[in-house]
């Protein structure tokens, strides 16, 4: 999922696990940029390769890329 | 666990050695003695909601969610259900694929079970105190089996992970079959990993036999002994197996009717009561309806391993066949004994390593026709495995 993850869920260099079982990424787990929006990120791509997000036979899934990821602080004290 | 003296009433909240979420609630008479008791499941997971409006095929990568223990049955059950919807035919080599990883799913969750969860009441005795009755009690009493029983997990676990991408919440059972065909080599590393624990699950079956069950013998055939039916999924020839066939619902005297899945709407119905998010499932076509009470139950029937071993005529595997044979001499069919779970469950452990390995020593196993085309469009489909804790 470029537009949205950075790498798969193993990280860089290793095989995103649904690709190690020939099943298509969904850009479920892997990393995000911490400052971006995932839900916006996805979208642009949506809308600038021509595919009307209408047009989708199901778009609430896409609610997966939340931008949830901001939320989440470090434990405080280490 | 709070004990409240003035309301009578003991809760144990929660419940630890279960999966998921849940408190029993025991009522207490005047006397003292155990008046009335009521188990609570206190999640309402919602799953059959929040699907309505997905795509189907999306179905199996949704509800693998229900359980991080045994993912891999949500995940074919729906799977079947999909493939049942779409009017999909399953190539022989995606259905051993798919067999196989749920029967190596049940062998990693009978050694769970077995150890994890229930162990520490027979190892370290049932009077003991809770702070040691426990699986880290387990360890520390013989810490080089636990090493042993962790060992096993992973492998089998790691079995899943590395053919089939995740061991938790899988996705490689796709419409229409499976997503991936095993090479050559998967193949020869899985029998020897398998070949491993069913040694394990052999040594395990005896240990128990001879070192934890014989002091308790007497408290299993007495505590907690109710008279239900069961239901378990058979094949043609009455056989146990887990992945598919025909639903055995049998009385508490033994007699029985199997119907195919697709019909269990004519046999069984949800009972929903106030004090629990669980539905109770029970036999409709009883025709005697629906009472939980202890001495004369109405319309109830237990699943899971006792209830497996209960209905089939037999074992598919040789090995599993002489347990199931030595079980039944001493409890019997139906054994109605509820602590007599563990002793089935772990003859269906010694019944999953031997199957998984006939499946890995099938030439069919390696087809790489592990798929076919699908078309997706309305239909009905149901969709029914065995897992490790029901049907």
């Amino acid at each position: 999922m470029g537009p949205v993850t950075r790498a798969g869920c193993g990280g860089e260099g290793v095989t995103p696990r649904c690709i190690a079982a020939r099943v298509p990424c969904r850009g479920c787990y892997g990393p995000v940029r911490q400052t971006g929006n995932q839900r916006l990120d996805m979208l642009n791509a949506l809308a600038s390769n021509g595919i009307d997000i209408q047009s989708l036979p199901e778009s609430t899934s896409l609610l997966r890329f939340s931008g949830a990821h901001q939320l989440l602080r470090p434990p405080q004290g280490g | 666990m709070t004990t409240s003296v003035n309301s009578k009433i003991i809760n144990i909240a929660p419940l630890t050695r279960i999966e998921g979420h849940a408190s029993i609630a025991i009522k207490l008479d005047d006397d003292g003695n155990v008046a009335d008791s009521k188990v609570h499941f206190q999640s309402l997971r919602g799953f059959e909601k929040f699907v309505e409006g997905k795509p189907a095929e999306e179905l199996p990568r949704i509800v693998n969610r229900i359980c991080g223990i045994c993912p891999w049955h949500h995940h074919l059950a729906s799977n079947k259900a999909v493939d049942r919807c779409f009017g999909a035919t399953v190539p022989p080599a995606g259905r051993k694929l798919r067999e196989l990883m749920q029967t190596i799913s049940h062998a990693e969750d009978k050694l769970l079970h077995f150890f994890f969860l229930a162990a520490a009441d027979f190892v370290i005795g049932p009077d003991a105190d809770y702070a040691v009755r426990n699986v880290i009690g387990v360890a520390k009493a013989n810490p080089e089996l636990a090493q042993k029983v962790v060992q096993m997990r992973f492998k089998a676990k790691m079995m899943l992970e590395k053919f089939a991408g995740k061991a938790i919440h899988p996705v490689a059972g796709v419409t229409g079959g499976f997503a991936k065909p095993m090479l050559a080599e998967d193949r020869k590393q899985m029998l020897a990993d398998m070949q491993e624990i069913l040694d394990f699950a052999l040594y395990t079956m005896e240990f128990a036999k001879t070192q934890v069950f014989p002091p308790y013998l007497e408290t299993v055939q007495t505590l907690g002994v109710i008279q239900t039916g069961f239901l378990g999924t058979v094949d043609d020839d009455g056989a146990m197996n887990l992945y598919d066939g025909k639903l055995r619902l049998m009385k508490a005297d033994g007699s029985y009717t199997d119907f195919e899945v697709q019909d269990y709407t004519d046999y069984l119905a949800e009972q929903v009561v106030p004090w629990s998010y669980g539905k109770f499932p029970y036999a409709k076509s009883w025709n005697e309806g629906f009472s939980l009470d202890l001495d004369a139950p109405k319309g109830i029937y237990r699943s899971n391993c006792l209830a497996r071993i209960n209905v089939a005529e037999k074992m598919t595997t040789p090995k599993a066949q002489a347990e199931l044979e030595e079980f039944r001499e001493s409890f019997g069919r139906p054994a109605q004994a509820t602590l007599l779970y563990h002793w089935a469950r772990l003859i269906e452990m010694v019944y999953a390593c031997e199957h998984a390995i006939d499946l890995l020593n099938d030439p069919e196993i390696t087809d790489p026709d592990v798929r076919s085309e699908v078309v997706p469009g309305a239909g009905r489909g149901v969709g029914c495995v065995e897992a490790p804790r029901g049907t």
